[in-house]
């Protein structure tokens, strides 16, 4: 680090200080009656508080389910591996699910990056653009056909081995009983519903078709998918919770 | 929903509040007593919810955006991104004053979500007034550049803090949102004289005041005052905004208080202090 170094290697090594574990800038700060290092970590404990609270603000089932001990770790160490990329405070934490999924502590609760995974999905569901839902007299005469089904922004799939509702929402007020984490997998349907998020369960057909939806499928494409292992899927009863939630914006035709 | 804005509605010489998520419902159902309000406009970027409750404050209040994400003094180049965001933000609220910080917080693509120092060099001052200038380009309007609190300087720096918020607003035209928390607070953390440094302060060009409580940390060889934003304004504070008043003459006021955030009325009582001192007769001292 030269003595006089320019604003961007000055910046450079600044993030690199709040990052890492050293103070590549310390020759760099005038210590002024504390030690140089000390002024640095001033500013490294500022910068990790506002990313711990954050997650803890998007992520409150992973901390009820971990404990604070265990949560202060992964987001430190979450901060290093998955820096901020935006000014937007929003945004940070997109990566948490992924990092809690490798991260060897956590490898025990195989469960804890999907629990993660539907907090983001409702995090994105608030904050999701507005869009003004279909007629639904123009719904009916559509299914499994061609034309592609355009559900709102807000709409999100998270499909789990694990029960994740049930987990979420034990975490949020646990019961006396306890929860039974061998019920097997959930698939859970997020949107949000004025000012609030709402989570239902949908059976594993019905989540096939979603997330060909999602992912651009015309209806009958769609419709392939959730039959494609011959379990019975209840098309009208989807598009009727679809309809009935207001979760479908557009029909279009689309002609590739 | 159509906006039912009518114009840009001036923020008055008068002392308003940092409006923060846990009082935005008490302020649109009961419409209490204040002057005006500044938001973060960072808060408002994403979630139509938000947008939404801004704008209905919007209607029975003047507002101010102030932002603290902008990253103006990163030397790698204007976060285009996020300053289009804030234009969007600006056409929707049309507010008084929109204001950032005199800081960095961002490069390549990390971004540490902090006010963070620059080094008070000609590298740095240049980069500021050109950034300043295209920001104040793109949005066509001035913008408001506010003094930073900081704990620690740079050994290369060679332009004194208030110099370089001074020649910051001369070559690039902002307007100065001046900190007096701010100000005590660095003259503390590197011994310097506030008062000099308010009298440095081009009076024209300064066009809001923030004032807000800090903390003092325990524990070590020498005092390091903390910009929490967590209680009421210091006596020292407000000694120095008495001084500033008199120098600079009142200006929008703001009370900032951002952790642990009191009821409303806590605020309004600090708003009302504010008041009292920019509204009192000019003592004749013998
Ligand atoms: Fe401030």
């Amino acid at each position: 680090m030269p003595q006089s170094p320019s604003l961007l290697e000055l910046q450079r090594a600044f993030a690199d200080s709040m990052l890492g574990e050293h103070y590549p800038l310390a020759a760099c700060v005038r210590p002024h009656g504390l030690k140089a290092e000390q002024r640095l970590q001033v500013y490294r404990n500022i910068v990790m508080i506002t990313a711990t609270d954050v997650l803890r603000t998007s992520y409150p089932a992973v901390l009820a389910l971990v404990g604070e001990e265990f949560f202060s770790v992964a987001a430190t160490r979450y901060l290093r591996t998955y820096p901020s990329q935006s000014g937007n405070l929003q945004d940070y934490g997109a990566h948490f699910a992924d990092f809690l999924a490798v991260m060897p502590e956590a490898l025990s609760l195989d469960y804890l990056a999907d629990v993660a995974r539907l907090e983001w999905a409702r995090q994105q569901a608030y904050l999701a653009g507005e869009s003004a839902p279909l007629d639904s007299s123009r719904a009916g005469a559509v299914v499994n056909s061609g034309l592609h089904l355009l559900l709102r922004p807000d709409v999100h799939l998270i499909s789990s081995l694990h029960p994740v509702l049930d987990i979420w929402r034990f975490s949020q007020a646990p019961s006396p009983e306890g929860l039974s984490l061998g019920t097997g997998g959930q698939h859970i349907l997020v949107w949000r519903d004025k000012d609030q998020v709402a989570m239902q369960a949908i059976d594993q057909p019905a989540s096939r078709f979603i997330a060909a939806l999602i992912e651009g499928a015309s209806m009958d494409k769609a419709y392939a998918k959730a039959t494609e292992d011959e379990t019975e899927f209840d098309l009208q009863g989807l598009i009727t919770l679809l309809l009935h939630h207001q979760l479908i914006c557009a029909i279009e035709e689309h002609t590739t | 929903m159509e906006p039912t804005l009518s114009g840009p509605v001036s923020i008055p010489v008068r002392a308003g509040i940092g409006l923060r998520p846990p009082h935005m419902a008490l302020v649109m159902d009961e419409k209490p007593d204040a002057h005006w309000f500044e938001v973060h406009s960072e808060n408002f970027f994403g979630g139509i919810e938000m947008i939404g409750l801004l704008e209905r404050v919007r209607r029975d209040y003047p507002v101010s955006l102030h932002g603290v994400g902008l990253s103006l003094g990163s030397a790698d180049g204007l976060r285009m991104a996020h300053l289009e965001k804030l234009s969007r933000l600006i056409e929707r609220i049309e507010p008084g004053l929109v204001s950032e910080h005199i800081c960095w917080g961002a490069i390549g693509n990390v971004h540490l979500n902090e006010l963070l120092p620059l080094p008070y060099t000609e590298e740095a001052l240049d980069t500021m007034v050109e950034r300043v200038l295209v920001v104040q380009e793109f949005l066509g309007r001035r913008i408001l550049l506010e003094n930073l609190s900081s704990y620690l300087e740079f050994s290369h720096s060679t332009i004194p803090e208030w110099e370089f918020v001074a020649a910051l607003s001369r070559r690039s035209g902002c307007g100065l949102l001046l900190d007096v928390n701010n100000v005590y607070v660095n003259s503390i953390n590197h011994g310097f004289d506030a008062e000099a440094y308010i009298r440095a302060m081009p009076a024209d060009a300064v066009a809001e005041i923030h004032l807000a409580g800090h903390t003092r940390k325990e524990h070590l060889n020498v005092p390091l005052l903390i910009d929490t934003h967590d209680r009421r304004v210091s006596p020292e504070v407000w000694a120095l905004f008495d001084l500033a008043v008199r120098l600079l003459g009142p200006k929008p006021t703001l009370i900032e208080w951002d952790q642990q955030i009191p009821d409303f009325s806590v605020l309004q009582a600090e708003a009302a202090l504010a008041e009292e001192l920019m509204h009192a007769p000019i003592a004749i001292t013998a």
